[in-house]
């Protein structure tokens, strides 16, 4: 009980400050609350906004995909073998530090303006990332218990499944989490620069008409979006994870 | 059974940790004692073929087990899963059956950490028989337990040993419990390990079946035999 009262009661409080903070700006620089619901309303019902949502949640999906499998496969090779850990070291220092905005303008460059461009720029954005977490999982792979899989001769997938990867859940939740608010903001920049569609494009088109409820309305929608994923995959995946922990 | 073994020496970066040493074991509770840090451990995993690059000395065709010092459990894996993980074949009745051997018959949708160490032991005790092994290593299982509940899981593993007819190997420091367990002591020096005596308990029991009797015994013949020297 309390913990919902808090949990909503300080997002409800957000919401007050806000509407109190309007009466010093213009409405052009910060509209009231009622008139981004008004906007948000009007682009569900009116606009491209479904469209745009659904164009933009399928790229973070399949980015998020594919650096997720990437950075694991990566990741644990790095934690488990030192002579790999040896050869992508330098490799991943890099690729965490070349801004992504280098790699998107260069993707798409190399590869030109096309869809496979952008997924490409965002997954190698993301990656290194999961693999240092992935990598530190690896490392802390409790040899005690894989001791016990060999002992009791273990089919080398059974050991894998369910005795190496579980104790590697807890990381690649927590890189999960970090990649989805990672990737989607990642996304944006993508499409802004290089596509003609999804919500980056969108709020292009906002900028240039200063058009800030609207901007508003679309950041709402999509983090609305992140709110549901979290609810209904996130959430319950953490209390498959706890299990027994 | 394994009658005979010849333990090759091992060595780790230089240092022998195990000479070679050839047992004829032929009976079917052994144990073996030798002074803390005196390479116990290391040679019950070179028997269960758990260091790198050193083969086991037991044959290939026989099933090994092993209880390790900890329950060593797979803590996301329920007490029957955790069953089903090592023997596949296991059914619903199977694993009813062996819960209702050690005792916990009610336990077998619990998680490893609801349960006390006790129950965890006896846990671990029931995977290490569930693979109806030839041989069971048993690596000073019972330590860090209270005194009642190791008592309680010593008389499991016997009755279990009984039921399932297996060899069991013990490695301990605590010379009371080898007597109380085995038929057969292998005394060890301090590193590296070699056998300084065999002592045949099956004979001693003849003369008095209290195991700190023996123990007295012993130990008067050999004083510092638990720290690894005959003389």
């Amino acid at each position: 009980m309390t913990q919902t009262f808090l949990r909503w009661g300080s997002l409800l409080a957000l919401l007050i400050i806000w509407q109190l903070t309007i009466g010093w700006f213009s409405p052009q620089d910060l509209p009231s609350p009622l008139t981004v619901l008004q906007s948000l309303l009007w682009h569900t019902t009116q606009g491209t906004l479904l469209d745009d949502l659904w164009i933009t949640v399928t790229r973070v999906l399949l980015s998020f995909t594919m650096a997720m499998v990437l950075g694991c496969i990566i990741g644990i090779m790095m934690g488990a073998n030192r002579t790999f850990n040896l050869i992508g070291d330098g490799a991943l220092l890099i690729l965490l530090n070349v801004p992504a905005l280098v790699t998107i303008i260069l993707a798409y460059i190399w590869f030109g303006l096309v869809e496979s461009a952008a997924i490409l720029a965002v997954v190698i954005n993301k990656f290194p990332v999961v693999v240092i977490t992935m990598r530190e999982g690896a490392r802390n792979i409790d040899n005690d218990l894989i001791d016990v899989a060999r002992v009791f001769a273990l089919p080398k997938h059974r050991l894998f499944f369910k005795v190496y990867l579980p104790q590697l859940y807890p990381y690649i939740m927590t890189s999960a989490r970090n990649g989805l608010s990672l990737i989607w903001k990642i996304v944006l920049v993508v499409e802004l620069l290089g596509r003609s569609d999804g919500i980056g494009f969108a709020l292009h088109s906002f900028f240039q008409f200063f058009d800030i409820a609207s901007i508003l309305a679309y950041t709402f929608a999509f983090v609305i979006v992140i709110f549901v994923i979290e609810a209904l995959a996130f959430r319950p995946l953490d209390k498959v994870v706890a299990r027994g922990r | 059974m394994v009658a005979n073994l010849t333990i090759p020496a091992f060595a780790y970066s230089d240092s022998l940790i195990i000479e070679s040493m050839y047992w004829s074991m032929n009976c079917s509770r052994i144990a073996i004692v030798g002074p803390s840090g005196c390479g116990k451990t290391t040679l019950l995993n070179l028997l269960a073929s758990l260091l790198p690059d050193a083969p086991s000395p037991i044959a290939h065709s026989t099933t090994i087990s092993m209880m390790f010092q900890e329950p060593r459990l797979m803590p996301w894996l329920t007490v029957k899963q955790n069953l089903q993980l090592v023997n596949k074949q296991l059914n619903e009745e199977d694993v009813l059956r062996l819960l209702s051997e050690i005792g916990l018959s009610d336990s077998q949708h619990d998680y490893p950490k609801q349960l006390s160490g006790g129950m965890q032991r006896r846990i671990a005790l029931a995977r290490a028989f569930c693979i109806k092994p030839d041989v069971l290593l048993l690596d000073e299982p019972f330590v860090s337990l209270d005194a009642p509940t190791a008592r309680e899981c010593r008389n499991l593993l016997l009755k279990l040993q009984h039921t399932h007819n297996t060899q069991t190997i013990l490695v301990t420091h605590d010379l009371l419990e080898a007597i109380e367990l085995a038929d057969k002591i292998i005394f060890l020096s301090k590193a590296p390990a070699k056998d300084i005596l065999m002592f045949d308990v099956l004979n001693a029991k003849k003369d008095t079946s209290d195991p700190h009797k023996i123990s007295e015994n012993l130990l008067a013949c050999y004083p510092k035999l638990l720290s690894g020297e005959l003389a």
